[in-house]
């Protein structure tokens, strides 16, 4: 275990006296999370939806009144559906709703028709959730019809673009290690680094612990100081009420180590299998490339096929584990299902990675 | 009778790379304290013997044994006992010289005092001792090769492998690497040694073997492998004419102990070449013209001419 560390060492002296590397690693994370926290803080844009209510019951008139009570939508009408098509059509409104006689909380899905432009993504997931929420809200416990009257409280809405672009970003800085495990590896490898200490007693796993045990140091340097970045341009985890978040900030470091492992795992296959550092890192980036955009990183995927191919990519579940944690307060054990995914996910990854490796270096 | 130790046995050891044999069913013996030299052109085998007796690579047929080790299954235990220069200089540049040293001695886990006071003292003496606390990226090449010879030596290895120590280096350089190895040699260090400068293999080596196309062809001390081609002098000449003619009527002069042709040159060994050199010329010049001439002293870049028809370095 010492050779680990003494290995461990020294790769962390590689990688912090090597500038360009540093900034790589570190400096382009805190310059995404500072170009992405500029770009969506501040109060959030009123998005502009329009409606038809073909309905002239109590229920459909409260749907629009609390839509309307959400900051981020402003309810527009129109009297017919070709007018509410022709302003979509010129961007002027970005959602529509279609509300048909007869609706009712329960049978909204039936009654009501809803299109969003999906070229926004932003817009598309802010006015996606919100309408989603208020409408099972009112599903879930719906009101006789003759004592129907809207909730004393504003139903509460947590979707925030912020927070979802920061957890993207949060697990991309991780997902940048594949590039960082496997340059570094290939280098040694390329340069005789690696045939040089195989002459000493060190075995190929210290070697490979060594790698892991820095690799995890440099993510947990990112995580933190990304971290810190998002806080300082205006993110904050939300929770319930009162609920003291700590649990679940360490909760996201703990995830973003588990991925950290994972990526590392990913990048020991690829280094394994390159014949040399520039062919390491050209396929680092075809891997890295359609992780960040098919797992969720800062947009969900749309297509069924995809979404199913997403779970290939270990920052699926991290994302799905963290954006529930921090956005969504959402208590860690009840993200298990992900957390078991990303663990076992990481756990074969490491040991597939050490094995393809000790195979190819023999 | 004493009996004599082996650091180092093969036994038909073989590599193959595909089709290609790199390394053909060598045999050899490297005893205890000796500094073997293996000598041969670029690509005949030198490293990849090398990398099999390190551990590296493994044999594809035959074995070796490393301090009575066996390169197949005891690796472990061979790689506690040996130092290794490689043939290209392999360091970190982004760590000092000082790191790069002990970085080696701590995966051979020596005890940090002791590490400390080896580190100090081969710096001094191999005179990087000023600059051991800068980044190697700001070294010289010839910097880094002293400090590659130092880092096969930090954890003082019975038995150390020398891949080309010398490639690449300026003669001053070159000298004090010599220097340095003679210096092993007097500790009784066994030293294993490739290199494709015959005048290297000569002054250092006690025994020598040639390979050629991944098979040795010749093994022996650098005096007895010049008795081999005939001890005399090397005479050099340009010569533009009949060469077959010339070759055939040297070979009738008695003293005459070899003749071969490189380029547009005939090299001739001849026993007391100094006194009959006039007669040599003249023979040469019934069959063409004979231009500048050199004169020295028989070497292993004669053996291998002999034994190959091919200079080393061609």
């Amino acid at each position: 275990m010492t050779i680990a560390v003494d290995l461990a060492v020294k790769n962390l002296k590689t990688i912090f006296r090597d500038k360009v590397y540093l900034f790589f690693l570190l400096g382009m994370p805190i310059m995404m999370m500072l170009l992405v926290g500029l770009a969506f803080r501040g109060d959030a844009t009123a998005y502009s939806v329009g409606y038809v209510n073909n309905d002239t019951g109590p229920f459909s008139q409260q749907f629009i009144t609390l839509l309307d009570n959400v900051d981020i939508l402003r309810m527009i009408s129109f009297s017919d559906v070709s007018s509410l098509e022709n302003a979509f059509r010129q961007g002027s409104i970005v959602a529509g709703l279609i509300i048909d006689e007869g609706y009712n909380p329960v049978t909204a899905n039936e009654t009501v028709t809803f299109f969003v432009d999906e070229s926004s993504v932003s817009a598309s997931m802010a006015i996606k959730s919100t309408v989603t929420t208020i409408s099972s809200a009112l599903a879930g416990s719906p009101p006789p019809k003759e004592y129907w009257k809207p909730p004393d409280e504003p139903i509460s809405v947590e979707f925030n673009i912020l927070n979802f672009m920061v957890v993207g970003t949060l697990t991309y800085a991780v997902s940048i290690i594949i590039f960082s495990v496997t340059g570094s590896i290939a280098k040694e490898r390329d340069k005789g680094l690696f045939s040089r200490l195989r002459t000493t007693p060190m075995s190929t796993m210290d070697f490979l612990t060594g790698s892991l045990m820095s690799q995890l140091v440099v993510s947990l340097l990112q995580t933190i100081s990304v971290f810190a970045v998002s806080y300082l341009v205006g993110f904050r985890p939300i929770g319930a009420t009162g609920m003291d978040m700590t649990v679940n900030i360490l909760a996201a470091f703990v995830v973003a180590m588990i991925l950290a492992v994972a990526c590392v795992g990913v990048g020991l296959v690829i280094a394994a299998f390159a014949k040399n550092e520039d062919q390491a890192v050209g396929v680092s980036w075809f891997v890295i490339i359609p992780m960040m955009f098919l797992s969720g990183t800062w947009w969900e995927p749309q297509d069924p096929a995809m979404k199913t191919i997403s779970w290939v990519f270990p920052t699926s579940y991290a994302n799905k584990a963290v954006r529930a944690i921090l956005a969504r307060g959402a208590p860690l054990l009840s993200m298990s299902s992900y957390l078991i995914g990303l663990a076992v996910y990481a756990a074969i990854a490491f040991v597939v990675g050490v094995a393809i490796f000790r195979k190819k270096t023999m | 009778m004493k009996q004599i130790q082996y650091a180092i046995e093969a036994t038909d050891l073989t590599r193959k790379f595909g089709d290609l044999v790199a390394v053909d069913h060598i045999n050899f013996k490297v005893e205890e304290g000796e500094l073997w030299g293996l000598l041969g052109p670029n690509g005949a085998g030198k490293t990849t013997t090398v990398k099999m007796l390190c551990g590296l690579l493994s044999p594809t047929d035959g074995t070796a044994t490393v301090g009575g080790q066996d390169v197949r299954k005891s690796v472990d235990e061979i790689r506690r006992l040996i130092g290794v220069c490689p043939q290209e200089p392999t360091v970190y540049e982004r760590l000092t010289g000082r790191e790069n040293v002990k970085l080696i001695g701590q995966m051979h886990k020596m005890p940090k005092a002791e590490l400390k006071k080896k580190t100090d003292e081969l710096l001094e003496k191999i005179g990087l001792a000023e600059r051991a606390d800068d980044q190697v990226i700001t070294y010289s090449g010839g910097m880094k090769r002293r400090l590659d010879l130092i880092m096969a030596l930090v954890h003082d290895p019975s038995l150390l492998f020398l891949d080309e120590p010398t490639l690449g280096l300026d003669p001053a350089v070159r000298r004090a690497v010599w220097d340095f190895i003679l210096e092993l040699k007097e500790r009784k260090k066994t030293v294993v040694m490739t290199t494709h400068y015959m005048e290297e293999a000569d002054e250092l080596c006690d025994r020598v073997a040639i390979i050629d196309y991944g098979k040795i062809i010749e093994e022996g001390s650098p005096e007895k492998l010049k008795e081999k081609v005939g001890r005399g002098d090397r005479i050099e000449m340009e010569f533009s004419g009949n060469t077959e003619t010339a070759i055939e009527q040297l070979k009738r002069l008695k003293f005459v102990k070899t003749v071969a042709t490189v380029e547009n040159r005939l090299v001739v060994v001849a026993e007391a070449g100094v006194l009959r050199l006039g007669e040599i010329i003249k023979t040469a010049s019934r069959a063409g013209t004979v231009g500048k001439t050199s004169l020295s002293e028989n070497t292993l870049e004669d053996v291998f001419l002999h034994l190959t028809g091919r200079r080393l370095r061609e």
